[in-house]
């Protein structure tokens, strides 16, 4: 409380200076009328009811003017109005006050008019304020109370000691009076009874409410000598409520949260309960106590307090109708929704074998059974359909349960035609205060073709392995087969050679020219079919990784020498200029024949795709390598084919248009022998324009290659 | 690889058949050794053309009704000669009329060429023994031999990839000394039914 006085005070958060100007005006208002409250109570009212009267005053234009910088303050539109209602009615006491310090002490006077209108106004604030979003709550409030006023109402009336005249507009007020104020009363006990009560604003608000009433109701009773208007407690009390009125209105904590609509709480309902029935009791009694002449009177109150227990219960029976209206339509909604989930929702019994108490239909579509079969066991266990071959799925579930953990498991279920499904299930136990399990709350899905997929995947995946380990073994195989049928095809070949030998050996001169020329060209076809089978047997080999290097120290310039001298006669044949020229003598570390294999590919291509022109083929050392140049002038290789060149048995287009023989293995394997070396080749090429063709070997060191071993033997 | 082989047989017999000038005896002896490996060189390709069209797919049989026996005793003559030097008896049993469907001229010289190898690397002195059975339709061979014996040959490629163009297949299993070669027969079964009126 001290803590929102300072609040008020300090205005933390207020930038506008009118509010700001009211607030403080609000507030030195209500300590004037305390204070001059204070100083009647304490002179014993020397000057009469004018300092009372002017104490109300102040007090009440105080709390006016706090409710309307509440009501600009506040941003919700309904607190808006109430204040404002408020604030008129803090201003109707404040009328009513002066009125009647002003010496009017009639009865009915203006002054009750104003006093009851600003009871009837604060009533209607509440009233526009309570009902927000309960309305039928609200009017059972009212139906509820409704005994109660009418019996404190008659009680009053009986009780002031006023014949029952008849005068309607000394009845009126007289009558009234209890009305407002106890409806006022009882509204109060409503806050009272909620949870709100703990806001300080609203607190304040009750007690503004509250306080006054009382003093008016002390007024109001019998034998109290208000005309003697000494500076009485009740007075200050009034002035007091005032100004806890006010401070409500100043707080900031009036916010519109504050202003909830009155939910029936458990506390609030048992204050009603009790209301009605009191009000009825009293009202059966009351002819007991009242004079005769008010029995016909507590009679017709009485029968109207039965009209309203009667609508009361037509009310209640409405809203209870309302409420199971509602209810199933929430269920309706709740089923609709579960139901398009793509799955099931469930909760049972948290341990095998897992009875349902609630089951949503998407399981038929799981399991093929309806949910009803599962709801508390009715026809079958849930546990009945899982798979028992996937044991672990309970104790899992179990496990979790007991860590107090959500669960996720995948298990198979058996479907209503035989067949197993795949299920994903996710859930959480709820547990009751004492931490036992009490539900499992969860989700089915069917997984099926996700688990399929994956199956579906896993077996291609074998099967990708068994293929490509077939595919070894079928490589296997051919690396063999080739190897073979090399050997196959050496034989006769090479025997065929021998006899050729034998017989220019035995006859060199009684040979006819024609006989020799046949017997060249069977020479120079087993020789070609030779290197042919030599070449598939070089690919055969180098593909299963079985190229051995014979290494040996190796003069290049030699090699380049002996290449050159071996494709002079096809270069002279065709009129080529073939030239080497060697920068330095090199010597390398290097397999000799695969190396004279090299060269002469390279050499006898270059002649081979020179229709004219010049072959050079150059030696020298650059850095740590040494570099070995084939030129020549001839056809030339189009950019387009030249990635493709050391494709085996990729043959250039310009070779095939114009018959130029060859196998398309001759630079896969060049390649692979300067690899294998541990260097390099590159071709520079334009069509028509000559090719060039570049070998890079390491003069440092060539890693020699036996079988799948490799070692650093030259450094 | 057929341009070049074929080339340098055509060759060699202008040469052989003195076309183009005499020749002494000696150079007709050596010749006409050239010349016979001339000719084993040409099947070679031949065989190696076979099964590299068989394995694509490409290979186009000329079928007809076959008969193991008759077959078998064709391949067996051809060998007999080799065989019966080596004193490798040939056994052959024949439970019955074995009828299949084949490219007979193409299996004639593959199981020549099958046989030739299984009788090169039987034992001196053991049998090959070879079975006919009717149903299912097979063959097997089973001799004796030393190491290495069964290994993949361009004969047995051949036959294998032939075979299994025909439905049948061709099963080595090598267990210790002995080799047994399995020829799975097959055809048509329509061309089959109508066997016993052709036989």
């Amino acid at each position: 409380m001290i803590g929102a006085l300072k609040r008020v005070v300090f205005l933390p958060d207020t930038d506008d200076m009118v509010v700001r100007a009211s607030i403080w005006l609000a507030g030195a208002l209500v300590l004037s009328g305390l204070a001059t409250e204070s100083y009647a109570l304490a002179a014993g009212a020397p000057a009469g009811g004018r300092a009372v009267a002017l104490g109300w005053l102040f007090a009440a234009l105080g709390a006016t003017i706090a409710s309307l910088v509440a009501a600009v303050r506040v941003a919700s539109r309904v607190a808006t109005v109430a204040w404002l209602v408020w604030a008129v009615a803090a201003a109707c006491f404040a009328v009513g006050a002066t009125v009647r310090a002003a010496g009017d002490m009639s009865f009915p006077s203006a002054a009750d008019a104003f006093w009851l209108t600003a009871a009837a106004l604060t009533l209607a604030g509440l009233a526009y304020e309570a009902p927000r979003g309960e309305a039928s709550a609200f009017v059972l409030f009212v139906l509820d109370a409704l005994p109660v006023v009418l019996c404190v109402t008659l009680l009053s009336r009986a009780a002031s000691g006023h014949p029952f005249d008849g005068h309607w507009s000394h009845e009126a007020v007289v009558f009234l009076y209890p009305v407002l104020y106890v409806s006022l009363a009882l509204v109060g006990l409503q806050f009272v009874a909620l949870e709100r009560w703990r806001s300080p604003s609203v607190s304040l608000w009750a007690l503004g409410i509250a306080l006054p009433l009382l003093a008016l109701a002390a007024v109001r009773w019998p034998g109290d000598d208000y005309t003697a208007r000494t500076g009485a407690l009740r007075d200050f009390v009034w002035t007091l409520g005032l100004a806890a009125y006010a401070i409500a209105g100043l707080l900031r904590a009036v916010e519109p949260t504050k202003y909830q609509p009155l939910v029936p709480e458990k506390r609030d309902r048992g204050v009603r309960s009790v209301l009605p029935v009191l009000g009825v009791s009293a009202l059966i009694l009351s002819p007991l106590f009242v004079p005769a002449e008010f029995r016909s009177l507590a009679l017709g109150f009485t029968l109207a307090a039965f009209v309203a227990f009667a609508i009361r219960m037509l009310v209640v029976r409405r809203a209870r109708w309302q409420a199971v209206e509602a209810l199933e339509e929430r269920e309706r909604r709740f089923r609709t929704l579960v139901g398009n989930i793509p799955g099931a929702v469930y909760r049972c019994k948290p341990s095998p074998p897992w009875t349902m108490e609630y089951l949503s239909s998407g399981i038929e579509d799981i399991v093929g059974y309806p949910a009803s079969d599962f709801i508390a066991d009715a026809v079958r266990t849930y546990g009945s359909v899982q798979a028992p071959e996937d044991t672990e799925v309970d104790r899992l579930i179990q496990e979790a349960v007991t860590r107090r953990e959500p669960f996720e498991v995948e298990y198979r279920v058996v479907h209503a035609d035989g067949t197993r499904r795949w299920v994903y299930e996710k859930g959480q136990a709820v547990y009751d205060a004492n931490g036992n399990p009490l539900w499992l709350d969860g989700v089915f899905f069917d997984v099926t073709p996700r688990k399929e997929a994956e199956a579906e995947l896993e077996r291609a995946h074998r099967e990708l392995g068994e293929q490509n380990e077939r595919l070894r073994e079928l490589d296997r195989l051919k690396d063999e087969f080739v190897s073979l049928v090399s050997h196959e095809l050496r034989t006769p070949l090479t025997s065929i050679c021998g006899y050729l030998e034998l017989v220019r050996d035995e006859a060199d001169d009684s040979l006819t020219d024609e006989q020799r020329r046949y017997l060249g060209v069977v020479e120079r076809n087993a020789e070609r079919l030779l290197r042919l089978v030599g070449d598939l047997l070089f690919v055969a080999q180098l593909d299963s990784g079985r190229l051995a290097l014979q290494a040996e120290p190796v003069a290049l310039d030699a090699l380049v020498h002996e290449a050159v001298e071996s494709a002079r006669p096809a270069a002279e044949t065709k009129g080529i200029r073939l030239e080497s020229s060697v920068e330095r003598p090199v010597t390398v570390l290097a397999d000799r024949a695969r190396l004279a294999q090299l060269l002469d590919n390279l050499v006898s291509n270059a002649v081979k795709f020179t229709p004219e022109g010049a072959v050079a083929v150059s030696l020298r050392p650059d850095g740590e390598r040494v570099l070995v140049e084939v030129v020549d002038t001839g056809i030339g290789i189009p950019a387009s084919e030249q990635r493709h060149l050391f494709e085996r048995f990729f043959r250039s287009s310009v070779a095939t248009e114009r018959a130029i023989q060859g196998t398309g293995l001759g630079l896969v394997i060049a390649k692979a022998i300067a690899e294998a070396h541990g260097g390099s080749i590159e071709l520079e090429s334009a069509e028509n324009a000559g090719t060039t063709f570049r070998v890079a070997l390491p003069l440092g060191g060539v890693p020699v290659f036996a079988g799948d071993a490799t070692e650093e033997v030259f450094a | 690889m057929a341009t070049a082989a074929e080339t340098l047989q055509s060759h060699l017999e202008f040469v052989l058949d003195e076309r183009v000038g005499p020749l002494s005896r000696d150079q007709r002896r050596f010749l006409d050794v050239a010349c016979r490996h001339g000719r084993r060189l040409l099947a070679l390709v031949e065989d190696l053309r076979t099964v590299a069209l068989a394995e694509a797919g490409e290979l186009e049989l000329e079928w007809s009704l076959c008969d193991a026996e008759t077959m078998f005793g064709a391949a067996i003559e051809k060998v007999w000669p080799v065989a019966h030097v080596g004193q490798t008896p040939i056994d052959v049993s024949v439970a019955g009329p074995v009828w299949f469907n084949a490219d007979a001229e193409r299996l004639l010289r593959a199981l020549t060429e099958l046989m030739e190898q299984v009788v090169e690397e039987a034992r001196r002195g053991t049998p090959i023994r070879i079975e006919l059975a009717g149903e299912p339709r097979r063959v097997q061979i089973a001799y004796e031999a030393d190491a290495r014996a069964g290994e993949q040959s361009l004969a047995l490629s051949l036959v294998d990839s032939l075979l299994r163009l025909q439905g049948g297949g061709l099963d080595v299993l090598v267990e210790g000394d002995t080799v047994l070669l399995t020829l799975v027969l097959a055809g048509d079964e329509a061309l089959l039914r109508v066997v016993p009126e052709a036989a």
